[in-house]
């Protein structure tokens, strides 16, 4: 038991602790309403919005897995960092309007809007359980990083007393999420970018130096792990893998709930324009994460007997603790661990936030309360909240590890087959709701079946497009597929005169307001 | 014609300039490469760090040239102006 590492790393948990109950007082609003508790008031500038998304899409688990899978597969890992570029020419161009839109019409789910815009309940049903099913393994999988922290400092695990940290780190993120909603972990963010940001760059130092530098790190990998492997004749092999798996990746981000609601908690559509030049930051320091991976293999910690049973029992998420473990002072694995272990609370915060906003708005509101009133509205969500993470807890609990890391996979592809309704839909009302509708289930079951005849265990689907193999990010192969259907549909549908239903929403609600 | 988003047509030919950093990272084998090595690492890695400030340059570039409030339309001085103002408060 590493008693010093635990004891900093207990202090910094106590810390934030304190912060998130004190956080529901920060720019003080009426918290029985859902736009405060479930979106800080929607008053978020430039800079905390920074924070918030920051800590919202990189999350404790992409800390653990990105340099874990560099370390295990090498250089396809990378594709993180195409993937956190292209992402934000994206969010700047779409997302401004996803903003005023929602300000306009009061929405606080992309279902909201889904409704809003197309006058159909099975449509914005379907963004519901979609966005639902997609959080709750990713909610689960920030507790692996919590876990594998843990263990790192020698806290015996199995039974029940080995589960209790993560009882009562989880019991501690529920109560301050209850109490504070969304400013909880808007505040806390900034506290874990400060931890995260330190140890990432104390690493990216201290490391090079204790293994000789940066072309000797580089040189101990093997030229296998280093870059791509060149495709075989007849195949576009990894390349097309890595392309497709970091464009995919891109559209699938910020249609993820917990992504929507820190987009619409921002208090202008300029501030996510500017965070998409700022949260490239964010990126960097990704990418220096993943280089972690390549200083593990460099440091040879997959081979010392001590870290053996972890390996055995955490795989290669256990590369990064490892190697903190080998080069830094226990007070400073203290500081690191307790970083990652913050770093899950923030998004598993928002994340828990964002389901219950949908559960709330969406499916109680929508289909057995509709005239609930707006304290009882945010009572159900703050106990749907409650709901979401005790669920999450259960799963990593009582089931292996596996399954939570295989739903994750499919949620990616899932979550993707709302891009039609969520962000044509911004642009396009041509499109008609049924077809809408019929691609989003085609490309559910096709997406499901191309991972699922992969065994769960990638989601890189080798096409064949004529004579050559294609390997395509499943995700964005069945949004092809949903897409044509979408589209030829429509056609159809139009042909036959079906019923298209109220635009709520005018060309102008889409814009920056005009004085 | 206000079209209501203060961007004018020619601004939105900005626009187009985000497309540069989608072709620049997917485009693999065009960095897949080890050689040339900065200070021992790989181009493959050093050529998508660089990305990741290009790209971010590229954004706040095309947001300045198509903010209203650096976009002076002689017919609507004083809406351009008013925007900026109630905006720079967030």
């Amino acid at each position: 038991m590493n008693w010093v590492a635990f004891s900093v790393f207990v202090v910094l948990f106590a810390f934030i602790t304190v912060l998130g109950f004190v956080a529901g007082h920060w720019r003080r609003g009426d918290l029985g309403l859902i736009d405060e508790w479930g979106l800080a008031g929607r008053r978020l500038g430039t800079f905390i919005t920074w924070f918030l998304l920051g800590g919202d899409l990189y999350t404790a688990y992409t800390f653990i897995a990105v340099p874990a899978l560099v370390f295990g597969a090498g250089a396809i890992g990378f594709f993180a960092l195409p993937y956190t570029i292209i992402v934000y020419p994206f969010v700047f161009v779409v997302f401004p309007r996803l903003w005023s839109v929602a300000h306009k019409h009061g929405y606080i789910t992309a279902s909201d809007f889904v409704q809003g815009r197309f006058d159909s309940r099975p449509l914005a049903l379907a963004v519901t359980v979609t966005g639902i099913l997609a959080t709750m393994p990713y909610i689960a999988l920030q507790l692996v990083g919590i876990q594998v922290v843990l263990a790192g400092m020698g806290i015996p695990t199995g039974g029940f007393v080995g589960d209790l940290p993560l009882i009562i780190a989880f019991v501690i993120l529920a109560a301050f999420t209850y109490n504070s909603g969304l400013r909880a972990p808007a505040v806390i963010a900034v506290v874990k970018d400060l931890l995260i940001y330190g140890t990432v760059l104390a690493a990216i130092i201290v490391i090079p130096i204790e293994l000789g530098g940066y072309g000797k790190i580089f040189a101990s990998a093997p030229l296998s792990k280093l870059i791509l492997p060149t495709p075989p004749a007849g195949s576009y092999g990894s390349y097309s893998a890595y392309a497709t798996l970091a464009l995919g990746s891109a559209f699938a981000l910020f249609l993820y709930p917990h992504s929507v609601t820190g987009v619409l908690s921002a208090s202008s559509r300029r501030a996510i324009m500017r965070n998409s030049a700022l949260l490239p930051a964010y990126t960097f320091l990704l990418g220096l994460i993943a280089l972690l991976g390549y200083m593990a293999i460099a440091a040879g910690v997959g081979t010392m007997p001590s870290f053996a049973g972890y390996f055995h029992r955490y795989g290669p998420n256990f590369a990064v603790p490892a190697l903190f473990l080998a080069t830094f002072p226990s007070w400073f694995v203290g500081i690191a661990f307790a970083a990652i272990a913050i770093g899950a609370l923030v998004p598993a915060a928002i994340m828990s936030i964002a389901t219950a906003n949908l559960f709330t708005r969406n499916i109680y509101r929508e289909y057995f309360r509709p005239d609930c009133s707006k304290g009882e509205e945010t009572e159900v969500a703050k106990l749907a909240s409650l709901v979401v993470k005790f669920g999450a807890l259960a799963f990593i609990l009582f089931l292996p590890q596996k399954y939570a890391i295989q739903l994750q996979l499919l949620g990616g592809v899932w979550i993707s087959q709302t891009l039609p309704a969520v962000v044509l839909g911004l642009y396009t009302r041509r499109l008609h709701r049924h077809a809408l509708l019929i691609g989003w289930i085609v490309g559910i079951v096709v997406g499901t079946a191309m991972v699922a005849s992969l065994g769960f265990a990638s989601s890189v689907y080798p096409l064949r497009i004529l004579s050559i193999t294609v390997p395509c990010y499943a995700a964005l192969a069945s949004l092809v597929i949903n897409l044509a259907v979408t589209v030829v549909l429509t056609w159809l549908f139009n042909l036959g005169r079906a019923a298209r239903g109220r635009d709520q929403t005018t060309e102008l609600d889409y814009q920056e307001a005009t004085p | 014609m206000h079209d209501g988003s203060g961007e004018s047509r020619s601004g939105r030919w900005w626009y187009a300039l985000l497309l540069v950093s989608f072709v620049a990272v997917l485009w693999v084998p065009f960095f897949n490469r080890v050689e040339p090595e900065i200070f021992g690492i790989p181009f493959f890695f050093w050529y998508q760090f660089l990305w990741v400030i290009i790209s971010a340059l590229i954004t706040a570039l095309v947001y300045l040239k198509t903010a209203p409030r650096t976009h002076h339309d002689p017919l609507k001085p004083r809406a351009a102006n008013s925007t900026a103002r109630t905006r720079s408060r967030s």
